[in-house]
C-alpha cells in the first residue's frame, strides 16, 4: 500500500506539531518542578513583603516567616487582613487588604523583585508558592500603567 | 484583483465580524481570527487572507481587552498573515467534493499554523525583552498547548462549513 505525497505532508505536520509541543511542555514541567523544589528544601523560610496603598504610605515586612509550601496570599494573611474571592480555574481575586478595597479604576495587583527588576505576578496569589529570601510587592495601582511608566519605583528592601 | 459587489460585502462582513470577536472579552488564547483568516484565504485567495489577517491583528494590537501590543505588533501582523496565505495556498489545492480527509486536513493545518503563529509572536517577545527564546517559549506552553488544541478542533469541525457557506452565499 503506498501513501499519497499529500497524507504523508499532513502527518508529517501532525507529528511535527505533537514533537514540539511534548518538547515544550515538557520543559515546562521541567523548570516548574526545579522551581518547586529548590523552593521547598527547608521547611521554615523568610520573605519580603511590602504593601504600597497607593496614597504614599508603604509598608515593609522584611523578613517574614513562613513555611515551605506557602503561597504568597497565605503569607500576605500572615501579616494583613485580606479580603478576597475565590475563582474557578483561575485563583484568588484579591478584594481588599487592609480595608483598601478595589475600586473602578484601582485594583491590588502583586510584584515580584528579579533579576530583571519588578516583574508583575503572572498568577493569581493563592497560585504562587513563596521562596527563600523572595521579595513581593503589594501595589494599590490603576492597572499597572503607573509602574510601568516608573511613576512609583520601589526598591527591594 | 477586481470584486464583484457580492464579494466585497461578504469580505467586509467578514472582516468587521473578525475584527468585533478579536475585541469582544475571551479567554485567553481562544479565538476566531484565525479560523476567518484561513478561510477567507481559502475562498478570496492568498493576498485577501494575508490582508485580512494582517489588518485584524493591526487594529488588535491598539484595541485589544488584554493591553497593548506594543512593539510585538509586527510579529501579531505577520503570523495571522501566514495563516490567510497558507489558507489562499491549500485552498487551490481543494477539489468541491466534500470528504472526511478534509476535516482532518483543516484540523492539522490548524494545530500547524498557530503554533507557528505562537512561535512568531513569542520569538517577538524574547527579542523586545532581551531574554532566552527558549525560555519564552517554555514560560508560554500552557498557552501556547491551549491555542493549538482550541484551534485545531475550531480548524477540524468549521472549516469546511464555513467555506461552504461562503462559497454558496457567493453562488459558487
Amino acid at each position: 500500500m503506498s501513501i499519497g505525497k499529500r497524507t504523508f505532508l499532513f502527518v508529517t505536520l501532525a507529528l511535527l506539531v505533537w514533537s514540539v509541543l511534548a518538547s515544550l511542555i515538557a520543559g515546562y514541567y521541567y523548570y516548574q518542578y526545579n522551581d518547586l523544589f529548590s523552593k521547598t528544601h527547608k521547611p521554615i523560610i523568610h520573605v519580603n513583603l511590602g504593601i504600597n496603598y497607593g496614597n504614599g504610605t508603604v509598608q515593609w515586612f522584611n523578613q517574614t516567616k513562613a513555611r515551605a509550601g506557602d503561597t504568597f496570599l497565605d503569607v500576605t494573611m500572615l501579616i494583613a487582613t485580606v479580603n478576597y474571592t475565590s475563582t474557578p480555574g483561575v485563583g484568588a481575586w484579591i478584594n481588599s487588604i487592609n480595608n483598601v478595597t478595589n475600586t473602578l479604576t484601582k485594583y491590588w495587583y502583586w510584584w515580584l523583585w528579579t533579576a530583571f527588576g519588578w516583574v508583575e505576578g503572572q498568577v493569581a496569589a493563592d497560585r504562587y508558592i513563596v521562596g527563600d529570601d523572595e521579595t513581593y510587592y503589594w501595589y494599590y495601582e490603576a492597572y499597572y500603567f503607573e509602574f510601568e511608566t516608573g511613576k512609583v519605583k520601589p526598591t527591594p528592601p | 484583483m477586481r470584486f464583484q459587489t457580492r464579494q466585497l460585502a461578504l469580505f467586509c462582513a467578514l472582516a468587521a465580524a473578525s475584527v468585533g470577536i478579536q475585541l469582544a472579552p475571551r479567554p485567553p488564547n481562544i479565538e476566531f481570527t484565525s479560523l476567518i483568516t484561513f478561510t477567507v484565504g481559502i475562498v478570496f485567495g492568498w493576498y485577501m487572507g494575508a490582508l485580512l489577517g494582517g489588518f485584524v491583528m493591526f487594529v488588535n494590537g491598539f484595541l485589544s481587552p488584554w493591553g497593548l501590543a506594543g512593539w510585538n505588533l509586527p510579529f501579531q501582523v505577520v503570523g495571522m498573515s501566514i495563516i490567510g496565505w497558507v489558507g489562499g495556498v491549500y485552498g487551490k489545492t481543494l477539489k468541491k467534493e466534500v470528504s472526511a480527509g478534509l476535516f482532518i486536513e483543516a484540523a492539522v493545518l490548524g494545530s500547524f499554523l498557530t503554533l507557528v503563529y505562537d512561535l512568531i509572536t513569542n520569538v517577538g517577545v524574547a527579542l523586545l525583552a532581551e531574554k532566552a527564546i527558549v525560555g519564552v517559549l517554555i514560560f508560554g506552553a500552557a498557552f501556547s498547548l491551549l491555542h493549538v488544541a482550541s484551534n485545531t478542533v475550531l480548524f477540524g469541525f468549521a472549516t469546511v462549513p464555513v467555506v461552504n457557506a461562503i462559497r454558496k452565499s457567493l453562488g459558487r
